[in-house]
C-alpha cells in the first residue's frame, strides 16, 4: 500500500490483479451487463487509484473498493433507469421461502440462479446477502421504502428457490 | 433458511466468482497517467460510435476522445488497428497515445483533416495542468484528494513540431522469396530483367504540438539462404503521447526478378504488386489498399477494410475481405472469395466463380466458367455470362441480361425478386419455377406465360430452376 501511495505502478498492478476478478462479479450481481460491470470496474479503480492516499488502513482496501464498485454500480443502475415495482407491503410475512427448503446449495448453480432473477430482485438479494446491507440501507440506496426492500427480497428468496429446483 | 443461504455465499463467494473480467490494467494505467481534462470511460459508446466507420485508420496503442459533448472515451490500451472517423458525435478534441498515423489517413473522397485537433492545452508549463479531481459520490470520504500527477514532465516535449526520417537504397543477391511485414509502410513491387533485388525505403515521422518521444521505426532486413525478410522494429512499441497531431508516412519500393514469391502482411500501408510469376504471391492488410497487376501464378489476398484490385492476371485467386470492394478483371483462372459488407465486381474471368457475401453486391460480367454465388442481403448481378448459374440469396434480388447457360441454373431467393434473360434458344430452354406469393412468367418468343406458384415450361434440356417465397420471378 505504501508503495501505491508512492505512485509505484507496479504495486497498483498488483492490487488490480488482486481485486479484479471478485469485485467485477459483485458488480455483474448487481448490473448482470458485462460492458456496464468492465466500465464500473475500470472506473472503480482509476477512482481507488487516483485517492489511494487519501485511504486509511482502519479498513482493509477490498472493503474500500468493494464499496467504491458497488456505489458505481448502483449509479449506473440507476442511469438504465432501473425501476424497483412497488409491491404491497402486506402480508409480507406469508411469503415465506418455503420453495427452497430441502435444496442442497451449488456455488456455480447458485450463481447462476441469481443470474437468472429480475433485476430488482437480483439487486436488493445481492445487497442483503452478498453486501451484508440492511433492508434501511438498501432503500434509502434504491430510493425505495424499506418495507418493499423487504418484499422483493422475500420473492426474490422464492424465485431463487423455484430456479434452484428447476436444476436439481 | 435465511442462515443457511447467507452462511454458505459467505464460505462459497470464491466460487461464485463465475465471470471473468477482460484485463482492463493498460487501459486503467493509461487512465491514471492521462491529463485530467480527459475522463476517459464508456468503452461502449466508443465501440457503437467509433468503430465499424471506414474513413481513417491508425495503429492505435491507445486514445483518449472527447467530443463536442464533451462525452469522453477512450480506446482500449492495446495495439491494434482501428479505422475511424466518427460522424456523431464528432470528435472534437484528444489526446492520443498513437504507435502509428499514416499520413494518408483520410481517404481520397473525404477532406483532408488532421484526426487529432489540438486540445486546449497550455503554452510551455511545466507540468500539464491539472484540474480538480472529480470526485463522484461512489468515492467513500475522499478528504481532499491529493491531485493526480498526469504526463511525468520530463516525459513531455513541448516544442510545437519534431520530426524524424531516413532513406536507404540497398541490393540483394540471390533472393527467391521474399516475405514483408510493413504494417503502415506502402509497399510497391515491380519486376526487372536483373536477377538482383533492389530495396529503396524511405519514411518520416513528424508531429505537432505537445508530446512524448518519438518512437524510432527501423526497418530491418534479414537475408536467409534465398529468402529475405523484411519488417520494421519500433523503438518504443509502447508509442507516443500527444496532444496534438502526428504524421507518419513509410514507402517500401522493390524491383525483383519475375520469378520471386512475394508474401506482404500489412496494416494500413497500401500493398501494389506487378509483373510477377512465382510460385505464388500473398497479401494480408488491415485497412491498406491492394492492386495485383499483371502477375501468373496462385494469389491469395485477404483484407479487411481495404479494396482489392486485380487485374490482367492468369492463375487461380482466394480472396476475403469484411468491407473493402473487391475488383477482378481479366483474370485467367478460378476464383473463390469471401465478403461481408464489401461489394464484389469481377469483369471478364476465364474460370469459374465462388462467391458468397453477407450485405456486398455482386456484380458478375463476362465469367466464362459456372458461377456460384450466394448473398443474405446483398443483390447479384449476372450479365453476359456463359456457364451455368447457381445464384441464391435471401432477400437480395436476383437480376441478369444476355447469359448463354450450358446444362441449367438454379436460383433461390427468399423476398428478393428474379429477372433474368438468357441468349439460348428459347428452345433450347425448359423453366420450372416455384414460388409461394411471387408472380411468376416466361417471355416465351412471341407470347408470355404467366402462373402463380409453379409454372412449368418443358421444351429444350437445359433447365432453369428458380425458387422464390414472396418475390417475383421474371425470365426471358
Amino acid at each position: 500500500m505504501e508503495q501505491c501511495k508512492k505512485g509505484d505502478d507496479s504495486a497498483f498492478r498488483e492490487l488490480y490483479m488482486l481485486y479484479s476478478k471478485p469485485m467485477f462479479n459483485a458488480s455483474m450481481r448487481i448490473l448482470n451487463n458485462r460492458d456496464e460491470a468492465e466500465d464500473v470496474l475500470q472506473e472503480s479503480f482509476v477512482a481507488a487509484f487516483r485517492h489511494i492516499r487519501s485511504f486509511e488502513e482502519k479498513g482493509s482496501f477490498g472493503s474500500w473498493l468493494k464499496r467504491i464498485v458497488i456505489n458505481k454500480s448502483l449509479d449506473a443502475l440507476k442511469k438504465q433507469k432501473q425501476n424497483f415495482v412497488q409491491v404491497d407491503e402486506l402480508n409480507i410475512a406469508e411469503e415465506e421461502t418455503e420453495e427452497e427448503t430441502g435444496i442442497e446449495y451449488d456455488a456455480v448453480a447458485l450463481q447462476k440462479a441469481i443470474d437468472r432473477l429480475p433485476d430488482g430482485y437480483r439487486v436488493i438479494l445481492t445487497l442483503f446477502l452478498f453486501e451484508d446491507y440492511s433492508h434501511r440501507m438498501i432503500a434509502e440506496k434504491l430510493g425505495i421504502s424499506e418495507s418493499t426492500s423487504k418484499s422483493q427480497y422475500l420473492r426474490a428468496r422464492k424465485k431463487l428457490g423455484a430456479y434452484l429446483k428447476e436444476q436439481q | 433458511m435465511e442462515d443457511t443461504l447467507k452462511a454458505f455465499i459467505r464460505k462459497n463467494r470464491d466460487k461464485m466468482d463465475i465471470h471473468e473480467p477482460a484485463d482492463l490494467w493498460s487501459a486503467i494505467s493509461l487512465q491514471l497517467a492521462a491529463p485530467q481534462p480527459v475522463l476517459p470511460k464508456k468503452l461502449t459508446w466508443l465501440k457503437k460510435g467509433l468503430f465499424g466507420l471506414s474513413a481513417t485508420t491508425a495503429v492505435v496503442t491507445s486514445a483518449y476522445l472527447l467530443t463536442k459533448n464533451e462525452t469522453p472515451a477512450v480506446v482500449a490500451a492495446k495495439t491494434e488497428t482501428h479505422s475511424y472517423i466518427p460522424a456523431e458525435p464528432p470528435v472534437e478534441a484528444a489526446v492520443v497515445t498513437l504507435a502509428v498515423l499514416p499520413a494518408d489517413t483520410v481517404k481520397k473522397d473525404k477532406p483532408k483533416e488532421p484526426l487529432v485537433n489540438i486540445l486546449p492545452f497550455p503554452e510551455a508549463p511545466a507540468v500539464p495542468p491539472v484540474p480538480p479531481v472529480p470526485v463522484t459520490e461512489a468515492v467513500p470520504a475522499p478528504e481532499a484528494p491529493a491531485p493526480v500527477e498526469a504526463i511525468p514532465a520530463s516525459a513531455v516535449n513541448y516544442e510545437t513540431t519534431d520530426s524524424s526520417s531516413s532513406k536507404r537504397d540497398t541490393i540483394f543477391k540471390g533472393i527467391t522469396k521474399i516475405e514483408i511485414s510493413g504494417e503502415f509502410f506502402d509497399v510497391d513491387v515491380k519486376v526487372h530483367s536483373q536477377p538482383d533485388v533492389l530495396f529503396y525505403e524511405e519514411h518520416s515521422v513528424s508531429v505537432k504540438g505537445a508530446h512524448s518521444k518519438i518512437s524510432k521505426y527501423n526497418v530491418v532486413t534479414e537475408k536467409k539462404d534465398s529468402t529475405l525478410k523484411i519488417y520494421i522494429d519500433a523503438e518504443d512499441h509502447r508509442g507516443i503521447m500527444i496532444v496534438g497531431s502526428i504524421s507518419i508516412s513509410g514507402m517500401m519500393a522493390l524491383t525483383v526478378p519475375e520469378g520471386t514469391e512475394v508474401i506482404v502482411h500489412n496494416v494500413s500501408g497500401n500493398v501494389k504488386l506487378n509483373g510477377l510469376k512465382g510460385k505464388k504471391a500473398e497479401v494480408h492488410t488491415s485497412s491498406g489498399d491492394i492492386g495485383i497487376d499483371n502477375i501468373s501464378g496462385p494469389l491469395n489476398m485477404q483484407s479487411v477494410s481495404g479494396d482489392i484490385r486485380i487485374k490482367s492476371c492468369k492463375g487461380n485467386v482466394v480472396m476475403t475481405s469484411s468491407s473493402g470492394d473487391q475488383y477482378v478483371e481479366n483474370l485467367e483462372g478460378n476464383f473463390t472469395t469471401q465478403s461481408v459488407s464489401g461489394n464484389l465486381h469481377f469483369t471478364n474471368v476465364k474460370g469459374n466463380a465462388n462467391l458468397a457475401s453477407s450485405s456486398g453486391d455482386q456484380v458478375l460480367s463476362g465469367i466464362e466458367g459456372n458461377i456460384h454465388a450466394s448473398a443474405v442481403s446483398g443483390n447479384i448481378t449476372v450479365n453476359d455470362c456463359k456457364g451455368d448459374l447457381t445464384l441464391n440469396t435471401s432477400s437480395g434480388n436476383l437480376t441478369g441480361k444476355n447469359n448463354r447457360l450450358s446444362t441449367g441454373s438454379k436460383l433461390q431467393s427468399v423476398s428478393g425478386d428474379i429477372k433474368m434473360s438468357f441468349a439460348n434458344d428459347k428452345k433450347e430452354l425448359s423453366y420450372d419455377l416455384n414460388s409461394v406469393s411471387g408472380g411468376l412468367s416466361v417471355e416465351n418468343g412471341s407470347e408470355t406465360v404467366k402462373e402463380e406458384k409453379r409454372l412449368m415450361l418443358r421444351q429444350g434440356a437445359i433447365m432453369v430452376q428458380a425458387t422464390t417465397s414472396s418475390g417475383d420471378q421474371r425470365f426471358k
